[in-house]
């Protein structure tokens, strides 16, 4: 995949010294300094090879663009990203379980209906203008949440505690920008999950025990229909990594997304490079996160990570 | 089809003969700037005088006033003209509004279906054909072909794709060509799943298991025999496949990425929209609206033509 995305950038014309000279005639001399400094003097080859040694390392190249070591650039635009696909992995969870679950209440009453088709609306919204009307709603016509940004102006000089309670008010509506699409999705997982878990021979046994409805449903149905919804939830993983670009355009936050996009249009190699190999690695860490968290809902999976499997 | 299914394809069919039919419809030209005074960013439903004059030119006004005489006034912003004899007058009503440059959103909303919907449909088809290629291989070949395509199926649903479009649309010049070679590139891995594993349960299947015992080749059993059998399952990833190409040309427009200026597009609209969100919502409400409703259409049709309602777990929302 990194090959594929460096022979692209390769072949596409223009190079980051055509980009820094803007237009203006550059005397041969000077443009051969640039290039020399850049190391684009050397050939592709040379210079792929260079870069897949070094980054084995950590070590990801000089951003042109930015002027400071992309390993630094990525590292300080990370924990934005992270912060906001956490609320909205968040979001997505705890909204798509909780509709999914009171989808069971009143199965196929209105209830259910207005919801599911809620649910088909919401999720075929295009993220980016979903943002556009929340900010348009939630931050200007009634202003619960801060249009953009990540942080409030002067918050440097607050205690940590209230830096970290601004920042999270601050990814709140992003993150739930992000999440609600996945989450209508996932509700309609675990509402299947459970219409079919609350036939099944155990929940009716302890129904028949006299267990309470609500304790059915969350301790024994719920239970039983984590392991599709945690797998569900790391093939969301990419998703959300690629809705964190659009949504951190539209919100203007600082991050990962906002990086990769600024940095195209300054054709800045080393970082486009390193922002598809953060995100890259982001995905494949939450999908082995994902199935930890696999054997850890399903004793199967568990026996089967155990046996050798 | 069945109801929501049938409305699916009723709003979709209605979306397509209008972006076909898009030039001979009754529609103010999409990029005109006929008056940036009067017309600018007028809301759904608002009106404007059209006036006429005798050498045929095309005026706007806010007003117009016709004294009992027959002599007729406009006034334009604060300053009132007189009209000159034989000066016909009109109202119109703008249905949808418009926008920043008093270009009409209703014709804007159509013609941008021709660009949003043309590139949806064809990524589309650059998906289905690349991933049912892929998933058939891979399933009728079996062995390593089959490790190896399927490896590279997973390394590529595992970069996140928005990043890797954003960045084939910057390298390139941005075009329609483009868009529509970058989203189907990015989009086929599903389609290779699904086929796959359909191939691998039909491969015991008594008529496939006799066919290839018949010495049919892999070519041939791929061709007459697998591909019918799958035909549902490859129409309903088709249905999908079409609303998440249009949602994410709709994305590349909006970041400037995709089909470029002036042809209008839906996720360009957006873009025209963003900076008014609060004078003007309705730039960037009608062309959001279209797009999710044909996304909405794409899963009606999808549950129709699968028989029972499921959302598809949808690898990628942009």
């Amino acid at each position: 995949m990194l090959t594929a995305t460096f022979v692209l950038v390769e072949a596409a014309p223009g190079t980051a010294a055509d980009l820094l000279a803007e237009e203006r005639p550059l005397p041969p001399e000077a443009r051969a300094r640039l290039e020399a400094a850049f190391g684009l003097d050397r050939p592709p080859l040379a210079r792929y090879g260079a870069w897949i040694a070094a980054a084995a390392r950590g070590d990801l190249g000089w951003s042109t663009s930015r002027g400071r070591p992309v390993s630094q650039v990525l590292g300080a635009a990370l924990p934005a990203t992270l912060l906001l696909a956490g609320c909205g992995l968040t979001v997505q969870l705890v909204l798509g379980l909780s509709l999914g679950t009171l989808h069971v209440w009143r199965p196929r009453g209105g209830v259910d209906h207005v919801a599911s088709v809620a649910g088909l609306t919401v999720a075929s919204v295009p993220t980016f203008w979903l943002g556009l009307m929340a900010i348009l709603a939630l931050a200007y016509r009634l202003p619960l949440f801060p249009p953009s940004s990540s942080h409030s102006i002067g918050a440097e000089a607050w205690s940590p505690a209230a830096r970290a309670l601004d920042a999270v008010w601050h990814a709140a509506l992003p993150g739930a920008v992000l999440g609600v699409g996945a989450a209508a999705a996932l509700a309609r997982y675990v509402r299947a999950g459970l219409l079919r878990a609350l036939g099944e021979g155990f929940v009716r046994a302890a129904k028949a025990r006299g267990v309470p409805p609500g304790t059915l449903v969350v301790r024994h149905a719920l239970r039983a229909t984590l392991p599709p919804i945690v797998t569900l939830t790391g093939i969301s993983l990419p998703t959300l990594v690629s809705g964190s670009l659009v949504v951190e355009v539209v919100f203007g936050r600082p991050g990962m997304g906002r990086l990769a996009y600024d940095a195209v249009l300054a054709r800045d190699l080393p970082v486009v490079l390193g922002t598809v190999l953060a995100g890259t690695v982001l995905v494949v860490a939450g999908t082995l996160a994902a199935d930890l968290g696999l054997a850890w809902a399903d004793p199967r999976a568990r026996a089967a990570v155990a046996g050798g499997g | 089809m069945r109801g929501p299914a049938r409305w699916g394809a009723v709003l979709i069919g209605a979306w397509a003969i209008a972006a076909v039919l898009a030039p001979v419809l009754p529609l103010r030209d999409p990029s005109a700037q006929p008056d940036g005074l009067v017309l600018r960013t007028l809301p759904p439903l608002a009106r404007a005088w059209e006036v006429r004059l005798p050498d045929g030119t095309r005026r706007y006004a806010h007003e117009v006033r016709r004294a009992e005489d027959g002599r007729a006034t406009m006034r334009r912003g604060a300053s009132w003209s007189e009209l000159p004899d034989g000066a016909q007058t009109h109202r119109r009503t703008f249905v949808l509004g418009t926008d920043l440059l008093g270009r009409d959103l209703l014709s804007r909303l159509v013609w941008g279906a021709r660009a949003s919907l043309l590139a949806g449909g064809l990524a589309a088809l650059v998906a289905l054909i690349l991933g049912t290629a892929v998933g058939l291989t891979a399933g009728i070949a079996g062995g390593w072909t089959d490790a190896v395509l399927m490896r590279i199926t997973d390394g590529a649903l595992s970069v996140p794709r928005l990043f890797l479009l954003v960045l084939l649309s910057a390298l390139f010049r941005p075009s329609l060509p483009l868009a529509v070679l970058a989203i189907g590139g990015t989009s086929w891995m599903v389609a290779a799943r699904l086929v796959r594993g359909e191939v691998l349960a039909l491969s015991e299947r008594p008529f496939v298991q006799a066919a290839r015992s018949a010495g049919a080749r892999p070519l041939r059993l791929a061709a007459l025999h697998v591909l019918p059998a799958i035909a549902t399952l490859v129409a309903v990833e088709a249905s999908l496949r079409f609303g998440q190409s249009v949602l994410l040309e709709g994305s590349l427009s909006f970041l400037g990425l995709g089909v470029p200026p002036p042809t209008p597009t839906w996720g360009g609209l957006i873009a025209d929209g963003r900076d008014r969100l609060l004078d003007a919502w309705w730039i960037a409400f009608w062309p959001g609206a279209a797009l999710a409703g044909v996304v909405v259409a794409t899963q009606w049709i999808a549950d129709g033509v699968q028989g029972d309602i499921v959302i598809w777990p949808r690898e990628e929302r942009t």
